[in-house]
């Protein structure tokens, strides 16, 4: 089963076979609880989006296109759950953020959890819009036409929103000490 | 590059081109004349790849213990197909996506078109179970001659609820897939449960010509 195409798992998954679900689910529920916290900055939020991220595409497999990409779908729907998850937040939620500064440890240089910990605050810096297409971009692996297809958007237009959030993320990481700048 | 584009614009999109690996030879010698040229761009193509190498190398978290569990423990008991396959936002016509999967031997099966008349977006089980069915008035016969199936899909009965029979002897596992749209006409599709590549399609239409 594993070998199986997404859209074959959908069809099997339709003509009644629950396994087949399931599989989809191992499939993409990793690279979807990623996206989430990326988004969300949050373990129990990105979870509970996950969750109804995989309820939606459930009890919605019957009006998916086949002539769409399935992974293409379930990113949009997980990314609109995120956004959703943000704006049921109050407004002063999104500023309890750590965000480390980039001093050096004791042997003089930053090791790799400090740079991530680093970035992620940056992301989270970021405005949605931006946030999404770096998630979509460096999370998901989606190709520029995939995120276009996933945001329902040109593809020049994802093309900039990306530039400019990396070129975001850049000076966000030199602000705070970090090397990128 | 586009039309009105800045030096700084095109400077850009080169080296996003270049961290997201899709510069091609003309912007490869165009981009490495521009490095070579001016050390502002060095910096901000040293910043943007340092940025972009970070956020690839940031951990790919495991999901939480037991998620997995919860989502699939959490999951209606009803079939997907009892909730969806109804009219969806982006089609004007009633939708129907019958898969009927299946490897290796040989399928005969029928499929009645009768939810183009429900005015419930939902439909049970029963109405999508296949039957055993003659063939011998058939309306209009699809001929399928694959590698991976031989055999017909055939469209017969009356043309306001036309039934699918399909006939066919598979070397692997494909799905017959098929749409009835409101002008009468029945997309099939024959597709590769592999691959999901679409090895065959054509429409049938009780009364046309073929």
């Amino acid at each position: 089963m594993n070998d199986e195409s997404d859209g074959a798992l959908v069809r099997r998954t339709c003509s009644g076979e629950p396994r087949a679900f399931e599989a989809l689910v191992r499939r993409h529920e990793k690279t979807v609880f990623n996206a989430a916290l990326r988004m969300l900055h949050d373990r129990e939020e990105a979870r509970d989006v996950v969750q109804t991220v995989f309820l939606k595409v459930y009890e919605h497999l019957g009006e998916y296109d086949p002539s769409h990409k399935f992974y293409s779908w379930i990113y949009r729907i997980a990314l609109n759950e995120s956004i959703k998850s943000l704006q049921r937040r109050k407004p002063t939620a999104a500023l309890d953020v750590e965000t480390p500064d980039g001093t050096p440890g004791p042997e003089g240089a930053f090791d790799q959890r400090q740079l991530s910990d680093g970035m992620a605050a940056a992301i989270m810096s970021l405005r949605t819009e931006y946030r999404a297409v770096i998630v979509l971009r460096h999370f998901m692996d989606c190709s520029y036409e995939d995120m276009a297809a996933i945001l329902e958007l040109p593809e020049k237009t994802v093309k900039s929103r990306l530039f400019s959030a990396r070129q975001l993320l850049k000076t966000a990481m030199g602000t705070r000490g970090w090397a990128s700048e | 590059m586009g039309v009105g584009m800045t030096s700084q614009d095109t400077t850009l999109e080169l080296i996003n081109a270049e961290i997201d690996g899709v510069l091609t030879g003309p912007q490869r010698a165009e981009l490495n004349r521009l490095l070579l040229a001016d050390p502002s761009v060095r910096a901000l193509r040293d910043g943007l790849t340092r940025t972009c190498r970070t956020l690839e190398e940031m951990p790919r978290e495991d999901i939480p213990s037991g998620l997995h569990e919860a989502i699939v423990t959490g999951l209606p008991v009803a079939t997907p197909r009892s909730h969806g396959l109804r009219r969806t936002g982006f089609t004007s016509w009633p939708l129907l996506r019958y898969a009927a999967a299946f490897g290796g031997g040989l399928l005969v099966s029928a499929l009645a078109f009768q939810f183009g008349k429900l005015d419930s977006t939902e439909f049970g089980a029963g109405q999508l179970a296949g039957t055993i069915a003659d063939a011998t008035h058939a309306e209009a016969r699809m001929i399928v001659n694959l590698d991976q199936a031989r055999g017909s899909i055939t469209l017969m009965g009356a043309a306001e609820a036309p039934q699918v029979v399909t006939s066919l002897k598979s070397s692997q596992s494909v799905s017959i897939v098929t749409r009835l749209h409101e002008d009468g006409w029945v997309e099939v599709q024959v597709v590769d449960d592999v691959t999901d590549k679409v090895l065959q399609r054509g429409n049938l239409r009780i009364g046309a010509e073929h």
